[in-house]
């Protein structure tokens, strides 16, 4: 097996594969696919995906930004970097779970073997203009030091590259088989002025630093030198500051058009939190990554972000720094799609809100929260005794042969009844349920009395309470009434009960005013009460 | 019945009911549960209350093989959409009655589908129970879809079909939802089971205007 070593490097548009240089080899451009969305800088962009790289447009007016950009793996061999050549790749166009993905999967065989995916994806159900999200995955079959270099070729006449060193760094939440948040950690070696940073860009004018950007661990925030648009200046690699050369610097351009970065657009000014939620306005608006699964066992990386204006961006019930905490998407509700937001998630039912299934059994945590309780009001005190007096022997039989998949069923269905027969001693309260340490379903009397009165408002709802009250967990409910009925005229007669022995309808309405519980569903299984 | 709908307005999001005894026996329930357990969380399967109600439809076996209707119904939707329709054709009715069709109405709530099944003692009470759709469209049949009840009728059958979400049925015209509708007055002032008193102790009858449509159609006097 190989053992697998996870880099993400979301370097600001990016995209595409090349691996092992074959981008300038390339003659006829064959395109498999495009997005369109906004970068980071808000930037309006087109990527149209090629087989050997991407082409990078402005969306708005079809401006080629970057001709070609791609990235290129490189290993350590001694003191050099040697660029790995892939002897096999393709190209797979996929929609599934709500995202559009075009992945470019890669594989070099030999001593040290890799293999990995370059994907690009962009959330559907958000539309165009949805941020544009890359992701690589490299695995290597050794530990092996690494780096990836992203290249941009046609930039006016200019290329550059970044370098990233391949590092990773795992970081708080982490769920043991859950929360695989990866945050990529490049460093750049000899540049004191980006610490422990990534990505880095500078720009030079004139021979003199102009900006630079790059991520700063600690803080957890882009760090960025401010620049004047509208200056035209050249845009340049930084290497190893002990040879630390300008690979290209021929011409000027309007930096603005490369859109590649995560600026620090102030937002707080001399307030770095503007809305107090704990998280700084920089990192608010240069997002962070989080892993999301919705469906299957496909996790995605995806960049995130939030509002420095407000505690809580998608008004979810939890706010920003709390979303941050919990690997959640701040601007999205329920971020894995599971239909339970995350707020419910997170607060209610201790479930991960950033995959749709939390414990991995194949049941939606909606599914599993989103049950079924299901109780049984039977009133047999009466000409239908006939009929009726083995009705939970008979619940219980259409339950009993399902035992293989018992423990399911029973986390989704949970059924209570309470039952009354003309036989002085036959009223009870009974549970079916599986019970996983016998492997089969059972019916436990867990009631009795000697007679109920069923005609009784009260009888119903503390039913209902009991029921409710032990069975907290589920928010769907159904209850099913049987017994004679007679519409408006009333229902649930009862001869053991004299004088008045049946319930009317405002004595229905009070059973259910009554009620600790919303109810789903009511099945009258009683004559004319639809 | 329309009235045990508004009666748990606010209470249930969901009504299932039939318009007979259910079901011959038990045995239903045990179909019912296996069912409900084997088509939805067995296979991961998430269950909504639509599939419920459409599990008990589906296992739904009347006593005999005589008329027999089964439904589930939106209550909220019910309140919100089939009321004012209810509503408004009974005040349309009102008119007609005023303007002396009162015995064409008659003429047409008897020929209404009505549901079968006797309640006690064999009394045939619950004929007075009776298909609102059926009878709506009737109104249509007999005054026409442009006069101003048989744009009303039309209304409530529209809203009908919103609410009601299942429907099953053999014989007869039934679509879903009945409503208290005696084709005599004997029905509606019954002695023996002090009819009009209870029913106007419903909160159908105190809050909607089919009560007074009725007492219109039956008044005291007569």
């Amino acid at each position: 097996m190989l053992r697998g070593v996870i880099i993400t490097g979301i370097i600001m548009l990016l995209v595409l594969s090349s691996m092992g240089g074959m981008a300038s080899g390339v003659e006829e451009k064959k395109m498999h696919g495009f997005f369109k969305g906004n970068v980071f800088n808000n930037l309006r962009i087109m990527v149209e995906i090629n087989e050997d790289y991407a082409t990078i447009k402005n969306a708005k007016d079809g401006e080629t930004l970057v001709e070609k950009a791609y990235p290129v793996i490189e290993i350590k061999e001694g003191k050099e970097w040697r660029e790995i050549e892939f002897e096999e790749k393709f190209i797979e166009v996929q929609n599934h779970g709500g995202w559009h993905t075009v992945a470019i999967g890669f594989a070099h065989t030999g001593k040290i073997a890799v293999r990995g995916f370059l994907e690009y994806y962009q959330r559907k159900k958000v539309g165009e203009g949805a941020p544009l999200y890359p992701l690589l995955l490299l695995y290597f079959n050794k530990s092996v030091e690494h780096r990836v270099v992203w290249r941009y070729e046609g930039i006016a006449t200019n290329w550059f590259e970044v370098i990233d060193n391949g590092t990773g760094e795992t970081r708080a939440p982490f769920k043991e088989g859950h929360a695989r948040r990866v945050i990529y950690n490049g460093t750049i070696q000899g540049k004191m002025e980006f610490e422990d940073g990534q990505d880095i860009v500078v720009a030079w004018k004139n021979g003199v630093k102009e900006f630079g950007s790059n991520w700063e661990r600690e803080k957890l925030r882009y760090k960025t030198l401010k620049f004047d648009v509208e200056d035209r200046v050249n845009m340049e690699i930084v290497e190893d500051e002990s040879n630390g050369k300008m690979l290209k610097s021929e011409e000027s351009r309007v930096v603005d058009a490369y859109g590649l970065m995560a600026w620090d657009s102030g937002g707080g000014g001399s307030d770095p939190d503007s809305d107090g939620d704990g998280l700084s306005d920089s990192t608010e608006e240069a997002g962070w990554y989080i892993w999301v699964c919705t469906s299957g066992t496909t996790w995605h990386h995806i960049k995130v972000y939030s509002d420095p204006h407000y505690k809580d961006t998608d008004n979810d019930g939890v706010d920003d720094k709390a979303e941050y905490d919990h690997g959640t998407d701040p601007e999205d509700s329920d971020t894995d799609d599971d239909g339970l937001n995350d707020s419910e998630e997170i607060y209610t039912y201790g479930t991960y809100a950033y995959t749709w299934d939390s414990d991995e059994n194949g049941i939606s945590d909606n599914d599993e929260f989103h049950n079924w309780l299901f109780m049984l009001y039977m009133d047999a005190d009466n000409s239908l005794y006939k009929y009726m007096s083995d009705v939970v022997d008979k619940v219980f039989q259409g339950l009993s042969g399902l035992t293989s998949d018992g423990e399911r069923i029973n986390r989704v269905m949970h059924i209570v009844i309470e039952y009354d027969g003309k036989e002085w001693g036959d009223s009870g309260r009974y549970e079916i349920r599986f019970n996983t340490a016998t492997w089969q379903w059972e019916k436990v009397k867990v009631d009795s009395w000697g007679d109920l009165a069923m005609c009784e408002p009260r009888t119903l709802s503390d039913f209902v309470n009991w029921a409710a009250s032990k069975y907290w967990q589920p928010n769907r409910r159904a209850l099913i009434i049987m017994d004679h009925g007679g519409g408006w005229d009333g229902l649930l007669w009862d001869d053991s009960v004299s004088g008045d022995n049946y319930t009317d309808m405002n004595e229905l309405k009070r059973a259910f005013g009554d009620m600790k519980t919303h109810i789903n569903l009511v099945w009258f299984d009683a004559c004319l009460c639809r | 019945m329309s009235e045990v709908i508004y009666q748990l307005r606010g209470y249930a999001d969901m009504i299932v009911g039939s318009e007979e005894t259910s079901w011959e026996d038990a045995e239903e329930y045990s179909s019912l549960f296996n069912h409900l357990a084997a088509n939805y969380p067995a296979r991961g399967v998430e269950l909504h209350v639509e599939d419920v109600s459409q599990e008990i439809i589906n296992n739904y076996k009347p006593i005999n093989n005589g008329n027999h209707t089964i439904s589930s119904l939106w209550v909220g939707r019910t309140i919100s959409t089939l009321i004012p329709a209810i509503n408004n054709l009974a005040q349309e009715l009102i008119n007609l009655v005023n303007e002396g069709h009162g015995n064409e109405i008659k003429d047409i709530i008897t020929v209404t589908q009505h549901m079968n099944v006797p309640i006690r003692n064999g009394e045939f009470f619950n004929h007075s129970y009776r298909d609102l759709y059926s009878f709506s469209k009737l109104l249509i049949n007999r005054f026409g879809s442009n006069s101003k009840v048989g744009e009303a009728a039309r209304d409530v059958m529209n809203a009908i079909e919103q609410v009601v979400e299942q429907e099953k049925h053999n014989n007869g015209d039934y679509h879903g939802i009945s409503i208290f509708l005696p084709d005599d007055r004997r029905w509606y002032y019954n002695s023996t089971w002090g009819t009009s008193a209870t029913y106007r102790a419903t909160d159908f009858a105190q809050y909607t205007e089919w009560d007074n449509f009725l007492k219109a159609l039956f008044p005291s006097q007569g």
